[in-house]
């Protein structure tokens, strides 16, 4: 898979995972609510690395 | 729903939290990357196993060389990723997986994928459906709820036809028990309230929206929930709350009696009559736009008169845990002869009234006492046909609708005959090459079937 796929694809896979998670969220268990959040926030993190790699490198 | 054990192979720690919290009620294991999934699959004994395909940054397709030792371990392989080029998913299925689902919509995938698991158990779950759940021996009966199960994990609406007692609530239970979704079962009879008061049951209330509602109220939308909303006779819904009851399942969402915000309910619909579908539409009793939206896949449910094999079967099973009964030849041969026009709710009651009345030893004149044949409807002459007989006349044309009820005739013959072909030859009137032709015909449409 090319460097540019692969920044597709785990984009879509963690845009995805955060997706599930804000669904599971609301019935999310108190204790595990915190852990869920953080791993939020790390994928958000994560989105933000890989948008800042796309811009970075070439333009179609 | 029994405790499945589960492996899923997964890099990504939220997507794993997801699995973890999705699959709660099983026995779930965890690998990261390909060297860990391989360790568990060889040491554990997984009944499913969910595969992500790149396991880490710089990882190529790991997850797709699992799939055979997955397979060859008789794992149920499951792949779950967010690559779905399809030369990935030929190759995941060639490799012996057997559900590709891309990342997202995992709550209602990973139900949908355990209840079709237990229901494929090894053809083990059918039996003991039809011998527990749902207690039938007649062929079509069978084929008809197998048919529906395959249904129960979609959302597509049912809709169960049959006269009363035939069994319609119980099916509409069973399918709900596969259909892997986690709320609870809630019934209602439509003809059992007037229209304002089933609008307070289905919809609910707030407190003060009538005299005497003095505090909130669930209404049954509300308390079915992620589960099953069962709408028993609905044909004796008004056209008014038919409208009303249409928005809600359309938008899953609805107003309860003196709100003034929408409350959501994702529930999923069966509905069931004993009325004559098409005539309630063509009286326009039932309105067409309301009809479409129960009737995703309809299921005719025969009276008991038409499955006489169910009538033994059903009364052991009303006796389990119970005194047993021993009912003698001729008492027997007039429990099959009766037409039991209350069909299994009458039977029930009957095998109560026995049970509680004699010594467990039942004579003819006993069971004469306790039938009421008057009571018999005259089967034959106000149906000739039932409404699923008539259906598949107009869909297949008359020739193939008469060889299926031939067909049909002679397997349940044979099964209340364990299989004795001289007594089928004897009891239907039939010559030796019809019988032949209709075995042949059935074991040619079974071996199509299993392709």
């Amino acid at each position: 898979m090319a460097d540019v796929e692969k920044i597709y694809h785990n984009l879509k896979s963690r845009a995805v995972g955060l997706k599930s998670a804000a669904e599971l969220l609301p019935n999310c268990a108190p204790e595990k609510r915190d852990k869920v959040i953080a791993l939020m926030r790390d994928a958000a993190k994560e989105i933000e690395r890989l948008l800042t790699e796309l811009e970075a490198g070439p333009r179609p | 729903m029994s405790r499945l054990n589960i492996l899923v192979v997964e890099d990504d720690p939220l997507s794993r939290e997801v699995m973890d919290n999705n699959l709660a009620g099983h026995a779930v294991d965890f690998a990261s990357d390909k060297a860990a999934a391989e360790r568990k699959l060889k040491a554990g004994h997984y009944d499913i196993c969910f595969l992500d395909l790149l396991l880490g940054d710089n990882d190529d397709y790991s997850g797709l060389k699992l799939i055979p030792l997955a397979v060859s371990k008789g794992v149920y392989s499951v792949v779950m990723s967010s690559c779905d080029t399809e030369e990935t998913i030929s190759r995941a299925y060639a490799l012996g997986c057997k559900e590709f689902y891309v990342k997202g919509n995992e709550q209602q995938n990973l139900a949908a994928i355990i209840a079709r698991y237990m229901r494929d158990d090894g053809g083990k779950k059918a039996q003991q459906i039809f011998s527990g759940d749902f207690i039938t021996n007649d062929p079509e009966t069978r084929s008809l709820v197998s048919e529906a199960l395959k249904y129960a994990a979609t959302e597509l609406p049912l809709m169960i036809l049959g006269p009363s007692g035939t069994g319609k609530t119980t099916l509409a239970q069973l399918l709900h028990g596969h259909s892997g979704r986690a709320g609870d079962f809630v019934a209602i009879n439509c003809a059992a309230y007037t229209e304002d008061l089933l609008e307070s049951e289905l919809f609910g209330y707030k407190r003060g929206s009538f005299t005497g509602a003095h505090e909130n109220r669930k209404g049954k939308l509300a308390q079915a929930d992620k589960g099953t909303l069962f709408l028993d006779e609905i044909g004796a819904m008004s056209q008014n709350m038919q409208v009303k009851l249409l928005k809600a399942i359309e938008e899953k969402s609805f107003y309860p009696l003196g709100a003034d915000k929408p409350e959501y309910s994702n529930f999923r619909v069966i509905s069931a009559t004993l009325e004559n579908v098409q005539k309630l539409l063509a009286e326009g009793k039932l309105r067409f736009d309301f009809f479409q939206r129960v009737h995703g896949m309809t299921i005719g449910l025969k009276p008991l008169a038409q499955r006489k094999c169910d009538i033994l079967p059903l009364m052991q099973a009303f006796t389990k845990g119970k005194k047993r009964l021993a009912f003698e030849l001729a008492a027997r041969d007039h429990l099959l002869a009766h037409n039991w026009p209350g069909n299994t709710r009458e039977l029930k009651r009957f095998v109560e009234l026995i049970g509680a009345g004699t010594q467990g030893a039942v004579t003819l004149e006993t069971v004469r006492r306790h039938i009421t044949p008057a009571a018999a409807p005259r089967q034959g002459i106000t149906e000739p046909v039932t409404q699923a007989q008539y259906d598949y006349a107009l869909e297949h044309g008359l020739s193939a609708a008469v060889d299926r009820f031939t067909e049909g005739l002679i397997a349940r013959n044979l099964s209340e005959n364990d299989g004795k072909k001289a007594a089928a030859l004897a009891q239907l009137k039939i010559s030796k090459c019809l019988l032949y032709a209709a075995l042949a015909k059935a074991r040619k449409a079974e071996e199509n079937h299993n392709g």
